[in-house]
């Protein structure tokens, strides 16, 4: 028996070897990217044939948070997404290539989005990933997605270092934090005499008030109080009292939906006027709803300019197949980034390996989010999506969004 | 505009719930040497059934308050039968019964996340109108709501304690486990009975509080971990202490966020270590502690 065990034991560490070793040679070989379907052999064949003769399918990997309290985040765009894909696919797709969607739940952990991108990219081999929402999670999958060569696009990520310096293979639809907090700066500076700020102790928070401070300076003002407080805080009480002695007559609010209606609650409890300004991430049905009346006359940035006929017959589209209006722009998100998509494929005679390219050739894209004047044009130096034209001011009015009048 | 007093009420309205959690951890601590690590979600649970029968079903306060406060009890006492209980009768080691409640904890936060969602929900408050202005603070009428029931309770407790017989078995069962045995108190008994005390003090203070914040499937973590830590400065063991850090933990974060805004977290644990180096054994002098260390 011994003999024999000795044998298999050595076999088993050969063979143990040579996995090994071909494992590590696949790492540094290019022939691990994505879509190994008949489409890109076919597009190598006819490079220059543009879209003629050629058809199949656009396998989209989402991938959002689609548990847990921060569920709207990953939810919203993907409604968004399934909308359009619908859309598409009824209309016979784009130049004859149609589309689906798999989803995946990043439980907004940086660990469950590689986890969730690399089961896409390997298991389901999509051709593209769109996601995630939360900058943490999309900066973590980036890894995922560059090593394997898949284009990926998050909807709403505005975290400056993602696209500075540029990764090839990442793109982001939205703004970026610097544009957000310049907006916010002039916005605040113009409509109120002191504005203060309230943030939380995360790196979103305190990402957002040094951005917020320096944008503060460079129009030659300053911010006359700047409050942190704990995500798992109660009750806002002590930093609205000081926000209130330091006369903030108009506050920023640098968290989410939640933590903003407990701020418009605190407000109204102490009798304090102030309005509270919010970036686009208070954009949420949860702050008017949870803030129960108190939210009213809050200042939001949204995307969506209701005026606009795209923006309408997204909305129209929307309510028919949910049954409700989109309350912000992030739907839109997702319906837009599908048509990006598309774009990109015609951008490269529907070379479905080259996607990444097509992307970068996007120029002056124009879709639901934003003003008219609002479009995206990457390059290969620029993968930001959206600028200011895009950040659209609301007020909270009856519990939905309206224009801001002042 | 009165901030001191502003601040001062906001903490001690915060420190309520702590202190009624910090006395719920440390009456289990003194009957049964366990640490449970389940009394933040048992607080979050008080509040979401609140949710339900208040909000949902939308009983008058006191009912609903009375409701939720019985249900709490009666999770108490099964939590007592299937898994304390049964643990010590097999004669676990105290480490493995703290490790059970960290898993019963567990058990209530992704039950309740099935049961009603992953979203946050506003409780209606009992009192309508708006802020009082008293002495320069304006005062929401909650804040007078949660400090005075909690005030009621924790009298009620204390008197249940040293007065009434069954408070005395707990409290000889908390001294001496053997010597109230032989004394022919039910140590079994008395288990149930402080975790359906400690159950019901844990969910009136979650329901107490949320029309102030919000309620949701994720609130006990944080509320627990307040009021195991108020419970721990307060000399473990020892009620009068859980009661009095309790609030003091409300207070001094309140007042740390006010002043050392973006450090608040810090502080009150910074504050907290030099109480424990200062005292080891807690605030309160150990002779009113039920249970020798």
């Amino acid at each position: 028996m011994q003999p024999a065990r000795r044998v298999r034991a050595t076999v088993a560490i050969l063979l143990s070897i040579i996995l090994l070793a071909a494992a590590c040679g696949d790492d540094g070989d290019e022939g691990v990217t994505a879509s190994p379907d008949n489409n890109g052999a076919a597009g190598q064949d006819s490079t220059d044939g543009g879209c003629e003769g050629k058809s199949g399918e656009i396998k989209i990997g989402y991938v959002g948070t689609l548990s847990g309290p921060a569920s709207f985040l990953g939810e919203a765009p993907l409604r968004g997404a399934e909308l359009a894909v619908k859309e598409l696919n009824d209309a016979g797709g784009v130049e004859g290539f149609t589309f689906s969607i798999v989803s995946q739940d990043d439980e907004l952990d940086p660990a469950k989005g590689v986890a969730a991108a690399q089961r896409l990219v390997s298991q389901d081999q999509v051709d593209v990933v769109v996601g995630a929402a939360h900058s943490g999670v999309s900066q973590a999958m980036t890894e995922v997605t560059e090593q394997a060569g898949v284009p990926q696009i998050s909807p709403l990520s505005a975290l400056n270092p993602l696209t500075d310096p540029v990764k090839p293979y990442f793109f982001r639809f939205w703004n970026k934090d610097a544009v957000i907090a310049d907006t916010l700066a002039e916005f605040s500076i113009e409509n109120f005499d002191s504005v203060g700020l309230l943030y939380e102790t995360t790196a979103f928070g305190q990402g957002g008030k040094d951005a917020l401070t320096a944008a503060f300076e460079e129009h030659g003002e300053q911010l006359v109080a700047a409050e942190a407080f704990d995500l798992t805080a109660q009750d806002l009480t002590p930093q609205l009292s000081k926000l209130r002695s330091a006369g903030a007559e108009g506050i920023i609010v640098q968290s989410q939906g939640p933590q903003a209606a407990l701020t418009a609650r605190n407000l109204e409890q102490l009798g304090y006027d102030a309005r509270i300004i919010g970036h686009p991430g208070l954009a949420q049905q949860g702050f008017p709803t949870l803030a129960q009346g108190a939210a009213e006359g809050s200042i939001v940035i949204d995307g969506l300019d209701r005026d606009k006929e795209a923006t309408q017959e997204f909305i129209e589209a929307y309510e028919a197949e949910y049954g409700e209006e989109p309350f912000s722009f992030y739907p839109a998100t997702g319906y837009d980034i599908v048509h990006l998509i598309g774009e990109a494929l015609t951008n490269v005679d529907c070379d479905v390996d080259k996607l990444r390219d097509g992307m970068e050739a996007v120029d002056g894209f124009q879709g639901v989010v934003g003003r008219d004047s609002a479009e995206i044009s990457y390059g290969s130096d620029d993968h930001d999506g959206h600028g200011a034209d895009a950040l659209i001011f609301k007020e909270i009015r009856d519990g939905q969004l309206v224009p801001f009048e002042g | 505009m009165n901030d001191l007093l502003q601040i001062l009420i906001a903490g001690l309205t915060v420190g309520s719930v702590y202190a009624l959690i910090a006395l719920a951890f440390t009456l289990i601590y003194s009957a049964t040497g366990v640490l449970n690590f389940a009394q933040g979600e048992l607080a979050m649970l008080g509040a979401m059934l609140g949710v339900t029968i208040l909000g949902d079903l939308s009983w008058a306060y006191v009912p609903g308050l009375i409701a939720v406060v019985v249900i709490a009890a009666l999770i108490g006492a099964a939590y007592a039968e299937v898994v304390i209980k049964p643990l010590r009768r097999r004669r676990a080691r105290l480490d493995i019964i703290i490790v059970a409640t960290i898993a019963v904890s567990l058990l209530f936060r992704y039950g309740a996340e099935r049961i009603w969602g992953t979203g946050e929900f506003a409780v209606p408050a009992p009192i309508k109108g708006s802020a009082v202005t008293f002495l320069g603070a304006r005062i929401n009428p909650q804040s007078f709501l949660v400090i005075g029931v909690t005030a009621v309770a924790l009298a009620a407790v204390w008197i249940f304690l040293q007065r009434s017989t069954t408070g005395r078995t707990f409290r000889a069962t908390a001294y001496n486990e053997q010597a109230a045995t032989l004394l022919g108190i039910s140590p079994a008994r008395v288990v149930t009975l402080v975790l359906m005390l400690s159950a019901a003090l844990s969910a009136l203070g979650g329901l107490l509080f949320t029309p102030i914040s919000f309620a949701s499937a994720y609130i006990g973590l944080a509320l627990g971990f307040s009021g195991i830590v108020a419970a721990i400065v307060g000399g473990l063991g020892n009620p009068a202490g859980a009661v009095v850090a309790g609030f003091g933990v409300g207070v001094i974060e309140a007042f740390a966020a006010y002043h050392v805004t973006g450090w608040q977290g810090a502080v009150v644990f910074g504050v907290l270590l030099i109480v424990l180096f200062a005292r080891p054994s807690g605030i309160m002098p150990g002779r009113l502690a039920l249970r020798e260390g």
